[in-house]
């Protein structure tokens, strides 16, 4: 048991012996300690992962895109995964931005903007699938910890010093989680996550056509019990390709030729029209 | 089909795009109008950013007002001399229109005003039209002539130093007023994203007297202009000229404009005039409507930089 074995084969005759091993020792054990479990650090179930791809380009007709996270639970545990006490959790997080959260107030009748709310960090982009609710995952505070779940995202107020905060802050966190999660950049599904066979899982998250450009990091947890065992991160990009990409970066990075050119574009189709229909003119 | 528009950031449909520029540019042929005060509305109705919607509606008018342009240009009927110092004071409006517009989109009160805008010059401009269209119908049917106005000759713009005389035109005034009416409606461009000669044909028309066979070419002439020089600057400043959306709506609006201008053949003037008025009360009372309703959403999320807020 202390070398860990390569092939599947030897691995399943291990687990056998560890099996029996733990049915007998497990009730003792948590007789004797209760809720804390000790294993060896060896034995622990870790998380494997890999992401469908490395690469989501946009494009002029990309319309969002599902990515999959496939991924295994090694060392793990027969009886746990016989009673279905895993919980897989896959977070995606977007490249972080500061947002600025504002409130319309009906000033004479009509509706302004009035107060706002500036938050640091918040992801852009934020989806969680796992195979099971949330809250049968893990305690409120394990999760907190690990900023999995919308609800349990942490926002961070930032404050200016120069407004007046009349209203308090929790309505504009309030609404900036239920914003996002109208425009589907903020998702939670308990079911996204699926295991194929015993220790196999695929989870498949929506990347919608608005999902924000930049490195998004993709985080696998595992948790049995409630308790976080193990998790493995890895990165895509979302970026702009070809001819977006082109259109994009001219604007920003050069906006007097961009505009240049879209005027360009404007006389010449312009022109073109009365060639095309103007000679009866 | 949908498309993915670079600068908006967000998938369309291509055909409704397509459809609206046909849309708007038959409604623009039939009626002879610019139809940015119709097509920047409708872009923001179907969930296109204003700032995006504006910036690139100024660069579709270009391409609406080089045809336009270019058939008065052929029939000699635009005053040059007239379009250039219209043209001095719509540049520096357009300037200070883009810079009010990046200032208001900071503080968050961009849509606002632009909507408070449209409201107040399509709600009076179109109750004007109206107004004056049921008056020449009333004139047509009960059988009277149609009475051409004679403005006074002489009024208080005539005083003003500084004069200049437009040969075309047959005028000699003051340049102020002229610089005066450019640099109002160079405003009205920039943050409506409109052409503004729903205000410069009036102005010209009744403040300076301007003949009305080269009013049309000149304010044409000027808007290729100014609108071409607030592309620019909204490019520049605010990085909101989407120019695959304006493509779309521009080829939509050539083609549309073609069979507008064969259908608005066949109605009266009177008749286009109402109709027109209509289109453009139903468009304010539209807008005025998302002003003082409870919106759907009272909160927003603005991406912000707070390093530089500080």
């Amino acid at each position: 048991m202390r070398s860990r074995p390569a092939i599947r084969g030897e691995l399943r005759a291990t687990e056998l012996i560890c099996l029996i091993a733990l049915l007998l020792v497990i009730p003792g054990l948590a007789a004797a300690q209760g809720p804390t479990r000790e294993l060896e650090a060896e034995d622990r179930e870790t998380i494997q992962m890999g992401i469908s791809t490395d690469l989501i380009p946009v494009n002029s007709n990309f319309a969002g895109e599902e990515i999959a996270v496939f991924g295994a639970i090694e060392n793990a545990d027969r009886i746990a995964q016989v009673l279905n006490e895993y919980s897989v959790v896959v977070v995606i997080r977007g490249p972080s931005e500061d947002v600025l959260v504002r409130r319309k107030e009906r000033v004479f009748g009509v509706w302004m903007n009035r107060q706002a709310r500036a938050y640091r960090n918040v992801p852009s982009f934020y989806a969680v699938a796992s195979n099971r609710r949330l809250d049968a995952v893990a305690p409120n505070d394990t999760l907190r910890r690990l900023q999995i779940g919308v609800s349990r995202l942490s926002l961070n107020l930032y404050s200016a010093g120069t407004q007046t905060f009349i209203l308090p802050a929790p309505q504009f966190s309030r609404s900036l989680r239920r914003l996002r999660i109208e425009n589907r950049l903020f998702s939670e599904d308990s079911s996204g996550v699926a295991f194929l066979g015993t220790s196999l899982f695929r989870a498949t998250l929506n990347i919608p056509s608005d999902v924000p450009i930049g490195t998004h990091t993709v985080t696998a947890y595992l948790f049995r019990d409630g308790q976080h065992l193990s998790s493995r991160t890895g990165t895509f990009e979302v970026r702009k390709q070809g001819f977006e990409e082109l259109v994009w970066s001219l604007a920003h990075d050069n906006g007097v030729i961009y505009g240049l050119l879209a005027v360009l574009v404007a006389l010449v189709t312009g022109w073109l029209g009365s060639v095309v229909f103007g000679r009866g003119r | 089909m949908s498309i993915y528009l670079p600068i908006a950031e967000l998938s369309v449909n291509v055909f409704v795009l397509f459809g609206m520029g046909i849309a708007v540019g038959f409604l623009s042929g039939m009626f002879g109008v610019g139809g940015g005060f119709l097509m920047t509305p409708l872009l923001i109705f179907y969930n296109i950013p204003p700032a995006v919607a504006v910036a690139t509606g100024t660069n579709q008018i270009v391409a609406s007002s080089v045809s336009g342009a270019l058939a008065h240009f052929r029939r000699n009927t635009i005053d040059l001399k007239l379009g250039t110092v219209l043209l001095a004071g719509g540049i520096a409006g357009a300037a200070l229109g883009v810079a009010a517009f990046s200032f208001l989109r900071s503080i968050g009160q961009l849509d606002l005003i632009i909507a408070i805008m449209y409201v107040v010059f399509l709600g009076s401009i179109g109750t004007i039209m109206l107004v004056e269209s049921l008056r020449a119908r009333r004139r047509v049917k009960s059988g009277g002539r149609v009475d051409v106005r004679r403005p006074g000759q002489h009024n208080w713009i005539h005083g003003l130093p500084l004069k200049m005389r437009f040969r075309k035109s047959k005028l000699y005034l003051s340049a102020i007023p002229v610089v005066g009416i450019g640099l109002a409606v160079g405003i009205l461009v920039s943050i409506m994203g409109v052409g503004g000669g729903f205000i410069m044909v009036p102005a010209l028309i009744y403040l300076l007297h301007v003949p009305t066979n080269v009013v049309i070419g000149t304010s044409l002439y000027q808007i290729i202009f100014v609108t071409a020089f607030t592309t620019v600057l909204q490019a520049t400043a605010n990085q909101t000229v989407d120019v695959i959306l304006a493509l779309i709506l521009m080829v939509g609006g050539v083609i549309g404009a073609q069979f507008g201008a064969a259908a608005g053949l066949r109605l009266r003037g009177d008749q286009l005039r109402s109709l027109l008025a209509l289109l453009v009360l139903a468009v304010c009372l539209r807008l005025a409507f998302d002003l003082v309703v409870q919106p759907a959403n009272i909160y927003s999320i603005t991406p912000v930089n707070l390093e530089t807020i500080q």
